[in-house]
């Protein structure tokens, strides 16, 4: 097939579009690719819980003062591990086992397992590696 | 960001954030927005542009162009609604806001071209003009990417 000259451009223009996503480094929220494969505990103070879809999230402060975001399942799986808006407060203890981001300078963790005054809520069970 | 506070508060942003289903439902429909839009803008533009000439203009484009619109008007009430759930959060993600701005430059790209008088002729089954078919091939590329970046919002 014969393609004339604008239907080639804009070929051109879609490939180019194409290659130019290819090169942004994609990152959070979705999947576990942009967390690393190993689980660490993260000890802190919850500062703000936010329950709304699609991620409910906390706002965690560290012993050093840095505050973390650490995202909990989707709302299905945040209320199967019988978290609620009502589980916890600002202010709370909390702690947290889960994957830290690749990138360490940032402060960003996705839970599998969050345990506050003694109880386990397990965001993903099948992921827990049992400390 | 007294308006976004504002903008969190009202009664379907409340609604959304406390019904798992509801949310689910009201993004379901978004997609089925933007499917519809993309879907049926571009084959569209790819025949402006001089792709699938078996298909006259003048017998496909009315059909196209309503269910872009309908799509388009879908896409737009959920996107602001689904928006109003976490506005601070969306308002500081890049992809957000380039998706925005991306919206935008097609909607602009929209009323220039619906303006002009070739695509107007074009509609009616005369041979697309050069300026209409670089503007069809930019809405195409544009509503492709704005998709993208869409998608992108949930892993930046």
């Amino acid at each position: 097939m014969k393609l004339g000259a604008f239907r080639l451009l804009f070929l051109a223009g879609l490939f180019a579009v194409g290659a130019g996503l290819a090169v942004v480094p994609a990152g959070a929220h979705h999947g576990w690719e942009w967390a690393v494969d190993e689980q660490t505990e993260l000890e802190g103070t919850i500062q703000e819980i936010s329950m709304a879809p699609p991620h409910p999230t906390l706002r965690v402060s560290d012993s050093q003062g840095q505050v973390w975001q650490v995202d909990l399942g989707n709302p299905r799986n945040t209320a199967a591990s019988g978290f609620t808006a009502e589980t916890a407060k600002a202010g709370d203890a909390v702690l947290v086992l889960g994957n830290r981001h690749k990138d360490e300078s940032k402060k960003h963790m996705k839970a599998v397992r969050i345990t506050i005054g003694g109880t386990k809520y397990d965001m993903y069970p099948e992921r827990i590696r049992a400390k | 960001m007294q308006l976004l506070d504002l903008i969190a508060a009202w009664p379907g942003a409340n609604w959304l954030r406390h019904s798992g289903t509801a949310y689910l439902l009201v993004n379901a429909a978004h997609i089925l927005g933007v499917g519809l839009l993309v879907g049926a803008i571009l084959p569209l533009d790819l025949r402006m542009i001089g792709f699938l000439r078996s298909h006259p203009i003048e017998a496909v484009a009315p059909l196209l162009l309503s269910v872009a619109s309908a799509g388009l008007a879908l896409a737009l009430v959920t996107g602001l609604w689904l928006f109003t759930v976490q506005p601070k959060l969306y308002a500081a993600n890049p992809a957000f806001l380039m998706k925005v701005a991306l919206i935008v430059v097609a909607l602009a790209n929209i009323s220039v071209q619906h303006r002009s008088a070739p695509f107007q002729a074009a509609l009616r089954g005369e041979r697309p003009s050069d300026a209409v078919r670089v503007l069809a091939g930019l809405s195409a590329l544009l509503w492709l990417s704005a998709l993208v970046a869409g998608r992108w919002i949930g892993f930046v």
